[in-house]
């Protein structure tokens, strides 16, 4: 069996958004210490990052506050949210965003007088969803892959983790052993510190909107070499996306911005079931509602004859939707019409 | 259902002498994509076909190959419109690694190439975000074509790239075009400089197979041309600066 060993100062294990940021940030802060990339897939075009359509919630306006924005979000969690974890999200948005445009070169939506365009996002006391079109992932993805490549990081792609080392003396992470999926060659990486970012297990569920790399791999090398994880019951499903039958496209995402925007929501009946779970916000509720309404309509009987809800948009206008979501329009087109399937 | 009948080429470069075509019948659901007839055949003839992909909605640009001929994502073609019958190759221009998957990195080394990460130019403050009224002419110079994701499809596809491959293609030209207008990147001359030698911009002649082939409706081919007018009037840009000492822009 043909193996190799290499050395390095810091393994990061996943190239999306989270890891060609902490590469990038590693390399700035010290561009003397060693980054090694790992990715599953081909870096730049692996992950969910890519895959954002709708945006990214940020308080920038000056009728708009970090305080707002963090009470939508423990709100819209039940205030079942770590509020640390959440307060450090809201507080660092402003920066990130800025840093994306300012240094990465994202180019985000402008309104006519030429300021950050955010739209509504559901969930949301305030319209605060930055974009680019209906296709944001893209941009933030090429513009971190660009700066990868400008730092001249390594990256070993369609490369899989499989394990991480542990020193004999105690708990404390050393490296990893990956397998180059293309020739079957084991690695072993050396490093003072291995960074996971390599998401969660959607690929679990019949059903998922995200990139076919994400099986879970990271979090189980970490309980495998002892960490505690926590909070595993808490997974976020994007309540709206496309049902094509007999397709791998079973779940791509229909995103967010279409319930901002004012899209009703059917069951097999024809009923607005919302009504049922949210009466007020409607549609506009978080995602964790309307995920299980949709859910609970769907198993006591009440889906489509795909096991589905429909999502309709048609009252929004042709033209609106053709501008507004270009790229979901175009993949809707294809596929089916109008309304699509859920 | 949908019957196909599907040639695939087969090929590992280290075993086989030259590529070959392997004939399979299939039955695939009638909104099926090229992509599902391929994981069609995975279940069942040919288990061990290697080919790419990854988002399965046309964002990451993974799945590109040649389908009856042209450049296609596979992901979002149908397979009902272009079938019954399905020839798949692999993109042309590139390596084969086994099968349908290329190995991209010759597409990537040219593209970075053409300076293609952004720097923020100095004078610009980092806590401000830059306005763009879309009355400016900053804003109309941009580059508004729909956003690239670097499939390769381009690239395959044009006979310039096969002729001289060390012509950087309509990709990364397109993405050099993009950064080159916009007012807030600091590198502008030392791209242009890059991108408009002989295996730049100048090599192409507007043949416009990327633009035919592009499966997000870019047409590199205009941002190529673009950028030549930019090459040529550059050095007439850069003297009227010197002397009015204006910021001009494209």
């Amino acid at each position: 069996m043909v193996s190799e060993n290499i050395t390095t100062d810091i393994l990061i294990l996943g190239t999306g958004g989270a890891g060609l940021m902490a590469a990038l940030h590693a390399h700035w802060r010290d561009p003397e210490q060693q980054v090694l990339l790992v990715s599953k897939g081909m870096l730049g075009k692996s992950g969910c990052t890519r895959m954002v359509q709708g945006g990214y919630n940020v308080a920038l306006n000056e009728n708009d506050s970090v305080e707002a924005h963090f009470e939508d979000t423990v709100r819209g969690g039940l205030f079942l949210n770590d509020q640390d974890l959440a307060r450090t999200l809201v507080e660092d948005a402003p920066r990130i965003v800025r840093e994306l445009e300012n240094r990465m070169g994202c180019l985000f939506d402008r309104t006519p007088d030429g300021r950050i365009h955010q739209k509504a996002f559901a969930g949301q006391t305030f319209d605060r969803t930055v974009h680019v079109g209906d296709l944001t992932g893209i941009e933030i993805m090429s513009r971190l892959r660009d700066q990868i490549f400008a730092c001249n990081i390594p990256c070993l792609e369609y490369t899989r983790g499989l394990e991480l080392l542990t020193s004999s003396d105690g708990p404390r992470v050393v490296g990893a052993v990956l397998l180059d999926i293309q020739t079957g060659r084991f690695i072993t990486v050396r490093s003072k510190a291995v960074i996971l970012a390599t998401g969660a297990g959607p690929l679990m569920f019949q059903r998922s909107a995200c990139a076919q790399e994400k099986a879970c791999d990271g979090l189980a090398m970490a309980y495998r070499a002892g960490a505690h994880l926590m909070d595993m019951e808490m997974v976020q499903f994007h309540p709206t996306g496309l049902v094509v039958p007999e397709s791998r496209l079973n779940g791509a995402l229909l995103e967010e911005g279409l319930r901002g925007a004012g899209a009703h929501l059917f069951n097999g009946a024809g009923e607005r079931y919302m009504a049922r779970y949210d009466p007020e916000k409607m549609e506009r509720s978080t995602r964790d509602r309307v995920s299980r309404a949709a859910y609970t309509e769907i198993m006591e009987g009440r889906g489509t004859a795909n096991g589905a809800i429909l999502i309709d948009v048609s009252h929004l206008g042709a033209e609106f939707v053709e501008k507004n979501f270009t790229g979901m329009r175009d993949r809707c087109l294809l596929y089916t019409s109008d309304a699509a399937d859920e | 259902m949908l019957k196909l009948k599907v040639s695939v080429q087969r090929f590992t470069p280290d075993v086989d002498d030259k590529p070959r075509f392997e004939t399979h019948d299939v039955e695939v659901g009638a909104r099926a994509s090229v992509l599902d007839a391929l994981f069609a055949l995975q279940r069942g003839p040919a288990p061990d076909l290697a080919f790419r992909y990854s988002c399965r909605v046309g964002m990451c640009g993974s799945c590109s190959m040649v389908v009856n001929g042209r450049e296609q994502l596979t992901c979002s073609t149908l397979a009902a419109p272009v079938g019954p019958d399905l020839t798949i190759e692999p993109l042309r221009n590139l390596p084969v690694v086994r099968d349908l998957a290329v190995d991209l990195a010759p597409f990537f080394q040219a593209y970075r190439k053409t300076l293609p990460h952004f720097t923020p130019r100095e004078d610009l403050d980092p806590n401000e975000l830059y306005r763009l009224p879309h009355d400016s002419p900053e804003w109309q110079a941009l580059n508004h074509q729909p956003q690239c994701i670097d499939c390769g499809a381009c690239y395959s596809s044009c006979t310039m790239v096969t002729l001289n491959p060390r012509y950087v293609g309509p990709m990364a030209l397109h993405r050099a075009l993009t950064l080159s207008v916009d007012p807030r990147d600091g590198r502008r001359e030392e791209r242009l400089a890059a991108v408009t030698g002989e295996e730049g911009a100048f090599r192409c002649h507007t043949l416009g197979n990327c633009r035919d082939v592009c499966p997000r409706g870019i047409s590199p081919t205009q941002s190529i041309q673009r950028l030549k007018r930019i090459a040529v009037f550059e050095p007439l840009r850069g003297m009227i600066r010197r002397i009015f000492g204006q910021r001009n822009r494209a």
